[in-house]
């Protein structure tokens, strides 16, 4: 047996392991009765249908012909990674070190996502989304964001 | 009719030169606010409270209702042009807008975004000043049941309308009913799946989960993409009005014509997106020799329909 369609394929094995992820977590919320549902009623039964309706497309995405269209290219983890991390440090880092040294970082480190990575891009493009950042938040809409850091 | 001399009375306040200005203030304000991701009518309201205490009580509501709206049409604008839904209420609009401005339409779609906002707004209202005694009754009726049965209309509405398989749609409204999972529950008060962070114990934000999926996914996958084949927004023709002529022209001519790798960048990673076009050029090499050329440029949308947001057209040239 072959997978006939990449694509359905992987949306399958997200859709089953997330499935079982939420069913298996939600075990130890108390499952209570359908007229009294406990915490866990919900995302057992949710988690369960989901897992089902995976192993449905699983099913569905296999056969001997495969689909030229559904072909998974694989995936290049730098953007991936980057990206995601970035925002991640941005959470880490805002409440810490304050919007005036955050935004530059995460900038930078957004920029290194792309192949086509400069310096002095990276550079100009962090002063000027950090400056407007800081008129538009801070001094337009007096929005309650940390600015610097707060050991000052 | 009581409507209609209730009416009469209204507009008679509210149509003096002062007040259209102040609303016209509010609308333009608002939409300021309600453009940025995430800030939406609820947020610019609260941010502007403090500034119209000093207006007389007319005015100042005059005013909060320009914002309101104006922020609720202001989500539309990311929505379109960049695949970011700011509220829950651009979600739709991002699916189909931002398909209008991959093929060149960015400024149709925010004008139909603003008319469609225009109309539905004033047949609201009016339905809303017609039948409000009679809808009050109704949702004073309205139970558990009865929103339950709401929701499940609505489900089962996003399961129905979704292109493609229906299996996978409904895989798709588990998976985000199951992320609705993640909160404090309302019976018991048991903290669920939040693995003892505190922030989530109000649930995940809708606009965070909208901005991942929407956003991050189109930039993660544009970026995925080799520098030659990935998708790029120009305007469509030179003469064109308003929002589009003024975010295409002064921005991305400088990237055709002089080709300056700085400028270019600016143009496609950041005002790009919002400007891409997926139709064939008739120069040679990926770049106009003149500007007259952009003008001469044949305007033809794709319309392959086989053109999901992953898949490029067809590359622009070697450095957009």
């Amino acid at each position: 047996m072959r997978i006939k369609s990449q694509v359905d394929f992987w949306s399958a094995i997200v859709f089953t392991v997330v499935g079982l992820a939420f069913a298996m977590g939600a075990t130890n919320y108390g499952m209570g009765t359908s007229a009294r549902p406990g915490p866990g009623y919900f995302p057992i039964i949710l988690g369960v249908l989901l897992a089902v309706v995976g192993l449905f497309v699983l099913f569905g995405s296999l056969g001997q012909e495969p689909l030229e269209d559904d072909r998974i290219v694989s995936p290049v983890w730098r953007p991936l990674l980057v990206v995601v991390g970035s925002v991640f440090v941005a959470g880490f880092l805002l409440p810490r070190v304050g919007m005036l040294i955050t935004l530059p970082v995460v900038i930078v480190l957004t920029a290194l996502a792309s192949s086509e990575f400069r310096w002095r891009e990276a550079l100009s493009l962090a002063l000027v989304l950090t400056a407007g950042s800081w008129l538009v938040f801070v001094f337009g809409l007096k929005l309650r964001i940390p600015v610097m850091p707060t050991v000052f | 009719m009581d409507l209609i001399s209730n009416l009469n009375t209204g507009f008679g306040v509210a149509l003096s030169l002062q007040n259209l200005a102040f609303a016209l203030g509010g609308v333009f304000i608002g939409t300021l606010i309600g453009v940025l991701p995430g800030l939406g009518p609820v947020p610019a309201i609260a941010m502007l409270l403090p500034s119209i205490y000093t207006l007389d009580p007319t005015a100042a509501l005059i005013m909060l209702a320009g914002v309101y709206y104006g922020a609720q049409y202001g989500g539309s604008t990311t929505a379109i042009l960049i695949n970011l839904p700011g509220e829950s209420s651009s979600v739709v609009t991002a699916i189909d807008g931002y398909q209008m401005a991959r093929q060149g339409r960015a400024g149709p779609a925010l004008a139909v975004a603003g008319l469609g906002s225009f109309f539905a707004g004033c047949v609201g209202t009016l339905v809303l000043a017609a039948f409000a005694p009679a809808l009050a009754g109704i949702a004073f009726a309205f139970g558990p049941a009865e929103y339950a049965a709401l929701m499940l209309v609505g489900i089962i509405g996003a399961v129905v309308l979704a292109s493609g398989s229906v299996l996978k749609a409904i895989g798709m409204v588990l998976l985000g009913l199951l992320l609705g999972m993640i909160n404090t529950d309302a019976l018991s008060g048991v903290e669920r799946f939040t693995f003892d962070i505190p922030e989530l114990n109000d649930g995940l934000g809708f606009v965070a989960v909208a901005m991942g999926l929407f956003g991050f996914g189109e930039i993660i996958g544009n970026l995925n993409l080799p520098a030659q084949s990935r998708e790029v927004f120009t305007r469509e023709r030179l003469k064109t009005s308003g929002l589009q002529k003024m975010t295409s022209d002064r921005r991305c001519q400088p990237c055709f014509v002089a080709q300056r790798s700085a400028r270019c960048w600016a143009c496609c990673r950041v005002v790009g997106p919002s400007l891409r076009r997926s139709r064939p050029m008739p120069w040679k090499n990926g770049s106009p020799a003149r500007l007259s050329d952009l003008e001469k440029a044949p305007f033809k949308a794709s319309l392959d329909p086989r053109a999901p947001t992953t898949r490029p057209h067809r590359p622009l040239s070697s450095q957009c």
